[in-house]
């Protein structure tokens, strides 16, 4: 082989290792670790009385723990990586372990669709009633309408914004409080936004309008089927103006959702998941609160009982809790185990 | 302080647990295909209803407040140790299904099974076997399915107990669910005059009799 030829292999390989990368050609192959407490011989977890997840990015990491199998005491507390006791009342340990925390140990992490909480009293949407029998919704000063009908108002959990649903004789209409509007036929139902408040999307039943709804009657037998056939079909429709669909009647409210990690829209038809409208990948065994995907729109990692697995195949033990996020461009996965059932540790995976 | 105890069916639990209360008969008289599937004659049916509702009322209280998938997955991994949390409306802990599939495997004759319409289970103590046990643990069905079990297994296990009424059958029923069925009769009676129920986390201030709750609720589904 001459120099020539062996320069163009080494640039060939060095080529195709870049293009095998693919999107994730700069993922770790392996997560660091690092070890948040060892249990001591015989020291036990008292499960429903320890927090083992992320609170924001950060581990939170809260045991309480008895030195038998039997759970007598004494107790003793791990927290803020510092560790206290014995405490003689599980009562006792238990206020050490949660005194002064906002949330005591719960469900807040155990989903990974967003579920936005309420916002301020003083930033709900009201839905009023206006001149001609129409309702208008007030927010922040502004009115949006009027229309025959508003359907839902709902705002962010900062009170910055509001979406809401509402219909006229000829349309339905979703709407945002920075002044976007879409329009379409059909029955608008539950509405969804990002955790950044900037996306938005409603699934809306058929596409006949109220007034078209209100002539049905007038239609022959076999039109009339028809039509109440397509009205149960169901589309999306976001607020900067796409549209999927139509979807079978197995398309429900929670077949569509925002992640907590993610301003991207989400959606699953059969086993296909689907990204802003676009097919993402096949999953037959899906669950979209174990689902992770990345800020970035390129990378995602699915949890189940036994393992998390990563979109470019990698799959680790399962997590007892995991966070996707954005650091430096770049998507970081953590989450964290219990390692021979003696070991808490942080994982951590870019890519 | 030691927690106020006492047993008192004559207690208005309506009123002791207020929105829980109201909530847990929301949640059964909004889904009568649990009764229905319970697939019983109408008093055993009111019966199974009554030994889970107070389960379905501590559940209204601990649902955000648990963080159950992490001890899920603890359970999946490392088996038995880490068994003992409630899943789900009726509160059914991984320990107690553990040894409901192993009585069912057990106890019953292949035409109860097929009767039943539920087989036997995988008798093996494996990741996989665990998974699967969480999984249907999951299900509300499920669950309906492993309370038909329990009835049927009481029968059998208690079937030469006498019992003086109705209701004294369902407090013995009751507690058994509660507090384990496996220790025989004497302890059962002895655990029925017993008070730990509560709808606290941690530390409460007042218990209740688990089975006087279960016959509060049974006198209202028979008025």
């Amino acid at each position: 082989m001459t120099k020539t030829m062996r320069r163009f292999n080494f640039a060939l390989s060095f080529l195709i290792v870049l293009a095998c990368g693919g999107p994730w050609g700069f993922a770790q192959d392996n997560p660091t670790a690092t070890t948040v407490y060892t249990l001591e011989p015989g020291e036990k977890i008292l499960n429903p009385e320890s927090t083992i997840a992320f609170s924001a990015d950060e581990a939170d990491v809260v045991l309480a723990l008895a030195k038998s199998e039997e759970q007598n005491p004494p107790y003793f507390v791990f927290r803020d990586g510092k560790k206290t006791g014995p405490y003689a009342k599980i009562g006792d340990a238990l206020r050490a372990a949660y005194e002064g925390r906002e949330n005591t140990q719960g469900r807040q992490y155990e989903c990974a669709a967003y579920d936005p909480g309420e916002p301020p009293d003083s930033a709900r949407p009201e839905m009023d009633s206006a001149a001609g029998s129409k309702q208008v919704v007030r927010f922040k000063g502004k009115t949006f309408g009027p229309y025959i009908m508003v359907f839902s108002a709902r705002a962010t959990p900062d009170g910055a914004t509001a979406f809401y649903t509402a219909g006229d004789n000829d349309k339905a209409w979703f709407g945002c409080s920075d002044g976007r509007v879409v329009s379409f036929g059909g029955i608008p139902g539950e509405f969804k936004f990002s955790p950044d408040g900037k996306n938005g999307a409603v699934m809306v039943e058929g596409k006949l309008t109220l007034a078209e709804m209100n002539n049905l009657t007038k239609l022959p037998p076999d039109k009339l089927a028809a039509a109440m056939n397509d009205q149960e079909k169901k589309f999306l429709h976001t607020i900067d103006g796409r549209s999927f669909g139509p979807f079978g009647s197995s398309f429900e409210a929670s077949s569509f959702w925002y992640a907590k990690s993610s301003n991207d829209l989400f959606y699953r038809v059969g086993d296909d998941v689907f990204r802003n409208g676009a097919r993402w990948f096949k999953a037959g065994s899906f669950d979209r609160c174990r689902f992770y995907p990345g800020p970035d729109g390129r990378t995602y990692a699915m949890s189940t009982y036994e393992n998390i697995v990563f979109s470019d195949g990698k799959s680790f033990p399962s997590p007892l809790d995991v966070i996707a996020f954005e650091r430096g461009g770049k998507t970081i996965y953590r989450w964290i185990a219990l390692e021979d059932d003696k070991k808490i540790v942080v994982y951590e995976r870019t890519m | 302080m030691a927690p106020q105890t006492g047993s008192d069916a004559g207690e208005d639990y309506r009123v002791i647990f207020g929105e829980r209360y109201a909530e847990a008969e929301d949640y059964l008289a909004e889904r009568p295909w649990i009764a229905e599937a319970i697939r019983l004659p109408p008093e055993e049916m009111r019966i199974a209803l009554s030994v889970v509702f107070p389960e379905i009322i501590r559940f209204s209280f601990l649902q955000d407040k648990i963080q159950l998938r992490a001890l899920k997955v603890l359970y999946v991994q490392y088996g038995r140790k880490y068994a003992n949390f409630s899943v789900g409306h009726f509160q059914m802990k991984p320990s107690f299904i553990e040894q409901i599939e192993a009585d069912w495997n057990r106890l019953s004759s292949a035409e109860e099974k097929a009767a039943l319409g539920i087989a036997s289970f995988d008798p093996g103590d494996t990741s996989e076997a665990r998974k699967n046990r969480v999984l249907r643990l999951d299900e509300t069905r499920w669950q309906v399915d492993y309370l038909r079990l329990f009835m049927a297994i009481m029968r059998k296990r208690y079937g030469n107990v006498t019992f003086s009424s109705v209701e004294d059958r369902l407090r013995f029923y009751a507690t058994a669910y509660n507090a384990g069925y496996s220790g025989g009769a004497e302890r059962l009676r002895r655990r029925m005059e017993e008070s730990h129920f509560h709808l606290e986390l941690f530390s409460p201030k007042r218990t209740y009799n688990y089975a006087d709750v279960a016959v509060f609720y049974f006198r209202r589904l028979d008025e």
